[in-house]
């Protein structure tokens, strides 16, 4: 166990907040383009340690003093951020972080000899760094790469047969795959001594109008009523003798609904009844073979939906007597709109 | 290994996996030959957000990110016209065994933005984020290259395609914590505080990121959504059930021939499946059918168990996240569940009691159980550890942690009881033991 | 207040205030012993505990909910510990998850006897121990205080001195989150944070940066177990053996409620006593420190010309020059009660027009901080204003050269402004009462000890307008110290005038016969609670 070393002992010594703030300077285009798109400055938190990181290799705390200021929270705010989450490394790490999975998935799939394995290799027990700084290792819980397990991750990138991958296909990393890898990655640093920059951020867009909110941002806020305003839909009509009832669905922005009958096939059309926003029905009488057609029209505040679907309806004969309970169930009960009903008319609906 | 096209004579449906397989899919140019952004034009301009509403619900598409929610539904319960909503797009996939995320994100960018516009002009949703996780630096990368190129396009930021509509879509980095899937704990992560998740009441849609409504949904919810308006409901019931609808991203890993993510049609035969991602590896003896929160089934049950919600919580399980993980009788059951509560320990937010103490309690007496140093009763205590904080927690984490525990040592208790009889003195109770001395503290 | 409605708790209708929280309703109105760790009334809803767990019926059954995140609502059906066996063994549940990584350290932990661990332990849990010292104990800390004991074991921080009042055991830590809300939402100096996570979270400050901050004891006082300590109470004394009374904050005009705690004749500690109209539960560190002063640099005799003398040496002297003075300034203050200024003016009516009542104070006044004062230290000047004394001493600065003797009761005229008091140095005779001995006690030609405020028994009314009884408490440097109104009214009989006066009720009536506010009003109708005035033209106030 390492976790007897005490962090204290391993910040740097002189490393002061307004080191830090000049050495982030060059961020500063990244720092102004989070804080546009957030409402808060506080939600830049993640963000902004992930440059920090990028840029130390590291978490020390100094910076996450710097952090805190750059997000507007509270230096122990940030530091209860950095130690919840497992990514933010607060002791320096190898040029190479190698992440091996350990979750379930791997497991079946051979971590545990991987792992032992790189171990020796390495001559390091997981969680160390390499004595020359190349490599450090670590256990981690699944990676989303338990297609092609043991998954393992070579700052940020998974291992394929040849380079680094997003998601290597068919690939399964063994012993000899790595062992490859770590050879490659040996000599890849001692022809380039410098490591190169990644942008923790993934090549974040630049320049955006930001959040209407935000500080120093230019994004207007949505303009209302960019959709159309929403009609009625769903119009049924279920005719039992010679009423008939009409149902629909509404949106809650509805202010008023018209509901209007039409008896020249659609030619013209009558009001039947203005209903308030909260109504889903409408009732109207056809005598017994009598057709009609139907349709509701939503209002919101001064804007005119366009009409429902056009349903038709037809008057039935008067229903039997109510039968005895436990009887067979009355058409009035029944789910299923009557089949003269609720066919829309040929043409546009 | 490429997806396979047809099954049984049957054309396997490519609603998501539309590009998954076209070299260089993740580009605008290649995406647009193949469709991307066809629906952001008046079809989706004449509709009215309750329209689009309507359609999600009528179509079915429930959330694919573990819950199952009816997304439709979820929507319908943002207030409209009052405060600014958001919508922020779940990627911190982490559940063990779930890797479709990575595939979509990496193979299909600009479907996921497409379905986020649609999803945004139906919520009257000016600012979304997508909070992918720490650990898929590559996929942040493809995603703000797709955004770069949407935004060029003209298909997000002010005034859409003419229509009025502003979107602004921003990636947000998550840094390591598998609790930031669950949706008030991602909400809390993207406003820069631990991802804890909140107490509920307020739901999200009502009071969510910077305390407006929210709507959480999952990657391949929301790259579902394009299709749905395309082709309509009806187009997208064509597969499935009654009540799970449509097609689904399943991960397989585990003892198949061919691991992988494969789009299928809800409702098909769990043993169908493995079929078509190659056939098993060996005698099964057990599978984990919704990620590692699911409870395990047994190789009977798998053999009965089909591909949806209702199905599987019939067995007491649950389709989570689509990833399945068939394991055959070389795995021993006791480590699988010892990994898989290393990682609920490991994963615990440290917010409520039961769930912080319970599972690194239960975490430690597994690990000394596998190692041989289990005790009788040792199975009934993390049996009844586990009921304890099952149900007593803000979020769904205890639960998920609960229930593999309950599962695999109910359903495959003889593996565990030979842990324990390795060791000679099992039968001892603990009392018996001399107290080590040593000082107080 | 509210309509009541009818809630069901365990079968048994009650009637609740509609959407309060459900543990206060539990507690309070169906008086179930509801317990709870995160949980604090005044503070934000954290419910990370879960030991507050009851059942609730919703539309698909009964529910497990935490009653402090659950509102009353009408027709609600509740199941508790007492209708659900359910809920018993949840609850032990939750008390066995605290107690699996907290150290077994009470016998020498400070919050003994007042821990809410305890007191659970003892009614939700009384469980077996299933601890299998294999398994171990996960102890919570962060790294930069965790060591290895003598049994090999890795430990947290045990005493991390977190500033100039706490000190820190993060072992012992439950991770309520109590004192992270209080420095968040009321104190507004976010300078606590759970760090880590799982049961390895552990509490902190940014390393190295104290936990600094005017109201910071307060998180020791709500700590539900002993992670976080007083400095200045560890490990002095064991909370069963206090007693205590109730008083109020002396220092400042809001008059916070407190309690005396005390044992073997001293004062241990001022603790906040909840009023959520006055301070919620909340005292300034500045108040609770004033304990210290009770046991130092007392006047417990007279002095006569500098010199010390007994009490009764100095009274008969101070009496013969009050009743020997042609002109006799007698200084009321508002750092005395209602009833020690009453003794003064009723001294000054018996004198008769020799005698004349001026007050005030040269203390400057301060900013309210919105937590527990109003930033004016003259805690009673609202009611020396309500028995009709001006603030006036410069007028008797300035006509210092009128009398040939001045009495100045409880008020370091000569500490708040030395300049200013100089000048009333020109008046012969200065009889100072005074509980300390302090600037104005070397300045007087006599000196009489009389008793400090947590001694004595009164009333002191606060800014905005509430009369409040602070109670007497027997832990007193030298029984035989009088209260202010009694050493008055033991002048009174000296000089000539006795008022006659035995009990401080004797001086309340006179008060009372003063204030028409104070109509009505008794020691028991004020209450522990304190009652508010009725100002002319208002209506009046329900309740206390």
């Amino acid at each position: 166990m390492t976790a007897c070393v005490n962090p204290a002992t391993i910040q740097p010594k002189d490393l002061t907040v307004a080191q830090v703030r000049e050495r982030m300077a060059k961020y500063q285009p990244q720092i102004d383009e989070l804080w546009r798109r957030y409402p808060v400055k506080r939600a830049v938190l993640l963000q902004v340690l992930w440059l920090l990181q990028e840029e130390f290799r590291w978490v020390p705390r100094v910076g996450i003093e710097w952090a805190a200021e750059v997000s507007a929270v509270s230096p122990a705010h940030a530091y209860g951020v950095v130690e919840f989450y497992t990514m933010y490394k607060q002791a320096p790490t190898g040029r190479y972080l190698i992440q091996v999975c350990q979750t379930m998935c791997c497991l079946i799939q051979g971590s545990e000899d991987l792992i032992a394995h790189l171990e020796t290799s390495l001559g390091i027990h997981s969680g160390e760094t390499t004595p020359d700084g190349l490599f450090t290792l670590v256990r981690v819980e699944c990676l989303a790469l338990c297609g092609t397990g043991p998954g393992v991750l070579i700052n940020d990138e998974a291992i394929g047969p040849e380079k680094l991958e997003i998601l290597p296909s068919d690939f399964h990393p063994r012993a000899a795959d790595l062992d490859r890898w770590i050879a490659r990655l040996r000599a890849e640093a001692s022809s380039s001594p410098q490591q190169a920059a990644v942008d923790p951020l993934g090549g974040i867009v630049l320049n955006t109008k930001g959040h209407p909110a935000a500080t120093g941002a230019s994004a207007q806020p949505q303009k209302p009523g960019y959709a159309p305003a929403p009609p009625a839909l769903k119009l049924a009509a279920v005719a039992t003798g010679d009423a008939i009832a009409l149902t629909w669905a509404n949106a809650p922005e509805c202010t008023k609904l018209v509901v209007e009958r039409s008896d020249d096939g659609g030619a013209t059309w009558r009001e039947l009844a203005s209903v308030g926003p909260k109504d889903q029905k409408a009732a109207d009488k056809l005598a017994e073979g009598h057709s009609a057609h139907y349709r509701v029209t939503a209002h919101e505040k001064d804007r005119v939906a366009k009409p429902s679907a056009i349903v038709t309806s037809t008057g039935k004969p008067p229903p039997p007597p109510a039968p005895q309970p436990g009887v067979n169930s009355a058409p009035v009960a029944s789910s299923t709109p009557s089949p003269s009903a609720s066919t829309p008319p040929p043409g546009k609906a | 290994m490429a997806h396979p096209t047809h099954w049984k004579g049957k054309e396997l449906p490519s609603v998501l996996r539309r590009l998954f397989e076209v070299p260089n899919g993740h580009t605008l140019a290649v995406a647009k030959q193949h469709g991307a952004y066809e629906t952001i034009s008046r079809t989706l301009f004449d509709k009215s957000q309750f329209e689009l509403i309507e359609l999600i619900k009528d179509s079915g598409l429930r959330g694919r990110g573990g819950a199952g929610f009816p997304t439709g539904m979820k929507w319908s319960f943002v207030p409209r016209g009052g405060k600014p909503v958001y919508l922020v797009i779940n990627a911190d996939e982490g559940e063990p065994g779930t890797f479709k995320d990575r595939l979509c994100l990496d193979k299909d960018p600009h479907l996921l933005i497409e379905g986020m516009i649609i999803s945004g002009f139906a919520l009257g949703v000016r600012t979304a984020y997508i909070y992918v996780r720490g650990e898929m630096l590559p996929m942040i990368r493809r995603l703000n290259v797709a955004l770069r190129e949407a935004y060029d396009a003209g298909m997000l930021g002010e005034n859409i395609q003419g229509s009025g509509y502003s979107l602004d879509i921003y990636v947000h980095r998550g840094a390591g914590a598998y609790i930031c899937g669950e949706e008030t704990g991602l909400i809390n992560s993207l406003e820069g505080f631990k991802g804890q998740p909140r107490l509920k009441p307020p739901f999200p849609a009502i009071s969510g990121a910077f305390q407006c409504p929210t709507v959480v949904n999952n990657v391949e919810t929301i790259m579902a959504v394009p299709y749905i308006l395309k082709h309509g409901a009806k187009g997208y019931r064509q597969w499935g059930s009654e009540k799970s609808p449509g097609t689904k991203l399943f991960s397989i890993s585990g003892d198949v021939k061919h691991p992988g993510v494969y789009e299928v049609p809800l409702a098909i035969p769990y043993m169908e499946f493995f079929e078509i991602a190659g056939g098993l590896e060996g005698e099964l003896l057990g599978c984990i059918p919704g990620g590692s929160s699911a409870p395990v089934l047994t190789a009977e049950e798998t053999q009965k168990a089909t591909m949806d919600y209702e199905s599987l919580a019939s067995l007491k399980s649950m389709l989570g996240s689509g990833a399945v993980t068939p394991f055959n009788t070389t795995r021993d059951p006791a480590l699988i569940l010892e990994s898989i509560a290393r990682f609920y320990a490991h994963e615990s937010c440290g917010q409520c009691t039961p769930c912080r103490e319970g599972t690194g309690y239960v975490d430690r007496i597994l690990r000394k159980v596998v190692r041989g140093q289990g005790r009788d009763g040792d199975i009934e205590l993390i049996k009844d550890l586990a009921d304890s904080y099952e149900w007593t927690t803000i979020c769904a984490f205890a639960p998920g942690a609960a229930w593999p525990v309950q599962s695999f040592v109910t359903k495959f208790r003889k593996y565990f009881d030979t842990h324990i009889a390795r060791n000679t003195k099992h039968t001892e109770s603990r009392e018996l033991e001399a107290v080590r001395p040593g000082a107080f503290w | 207040m509210a309509d009541l409605i009818t809630i069901n708790v365990d079968g048994k209708d009650i009637q609740v205030p509609e959407k309060i929280q459900l543990i206060e309703a539990l507690r309070q109105n169906a008086n179930i012993d509801t317990p709870a760790f995160c949980y604090h009334p005044d503070l934000k809803v954290a419910g990370n505990c879960r030991i507050c767990l009851v059942e609730v019926e919703g539309p698909r059954g009964f529910a497990l909910a935490i009653s402090c995140h659950t509102q009353t609502a009408k027709g609600m059906k509740v199941r508790t510990q007492l209708g659900s066996e359910k809920i018993v063994k949840l609850r032990k549940g939750v008390m066995e998850f605290l107690l699996v990584n907290h150290p077994l350290d009470c016998p020498i932990c400070d919050k003994a006897g007042e821990c809410t661990l305890q007191e659970h332990y003892m009614g939700q849990g009384r469980h077996e121990s299933r601890l299998d010292d294999e398994v171990g104990k996960q102890y919570k800390g962060g790294a930069d205080h965790r060591f290895v004991d003598s049994k090999g074991e890795e430990r947290g921080g045990k005493r991390i001195d977190l500033g100039p009042t706490i000190v820190l055991d993060q072992e012992r830590c439950i991770l309520c989150t109590r004192c992270v809300r209080f420095m968040d939402d009321v104190a507004k100096s976010p300078q606590l944070d759970i760090a880590g996570r799982g049961d390895h979270a552990y509490l902190t400050t940014f390393p190295g940066k104290p936990l600094d901050h005017a109201y910071d004891l307060n998180t020791a006082d709500i700590c539900p177990v002993g992670a976080l300590t007083a400095k200045h109470f560890r490990f002095q004394q064991r909370v069963w053996m206090l007693k205590s009374v109730d008083s109020i904050d002396p220092s400042d005009s809001l008059g916070a409620n407190l309690t005396v705690e005390y044992n073997n004749g001293r004062v241990w500690r001022l603790m906040p006593r909840r009023n959520p109209e006055v301070n919620k539960s909340w005292i300034a560190n500045a108040t609770r420190m004033l304990y210290q002063d009770l046991g130092r640099n007392r006047l417990t005799d007279g002095k006569i010309a500098g010199a010390d003398r007994t009490a009764d040496d100095a009274y008969a002297a101070a009496g013969s020059a009050i009743a020997a003075a042609k002109r006799v300034a007698l200084v009321a203050s508002g750092h005395l009660t209602t009833e020690d200024n009453a003794a003064l003016i009723a001294l000054a009516e018996k004198l008769g027009p020799k005698a004349e009542v001026f007050g005030g104070s040269w203390l400057a006044v301060g900013k309210p901080d919105g937590i527990a004062r109003s930033g004016d230290p003259v805690a009673n000047r609202k009611g020396l204003q309500l028995l009709g004394v001006r603030d006036n001493l410069d007028d008797l600065v300035a006509r210092a050269h009128d009398f040939d003797c001045v009495v100045v009761v409880g008020n370091d005229l000569w500490s708040a402004d030395a300049a200013k008091a100089a000048k009333l140095e020109a008046i012969a005779s200065r009889i100072v009462l005074s509980a300390w001995s302090n600037a104005a006690v070397a300045k007087a030609t006599v000196a009489i000890g009389i008793r400090a405020w947590a001694e004595v028994r009164g009333t002191m009314v606060n800014c905005n307008g509430r009369v409040q009884i602070m109670q007497a408490c027997p832990a007193v440097p030298d029984p035989a110290l009088e209260p202010a109104w009694r050493a008055i009214a033991r002048l009174s009989q000296l000089a000539g005038v006795p008022l006659g006066w035995t009990t401080e009720l004797d001086a309340w009536r006179s008060a009372v016969a003063r204030v028409p506010q104070f109509a009505g009003m008794t020691y028991r109708s004020i209450g522990p609670m304190g009652q508010t005035i009725v100002e002319a033209g208002q209506p009046a106030a329900v309740g206390g």
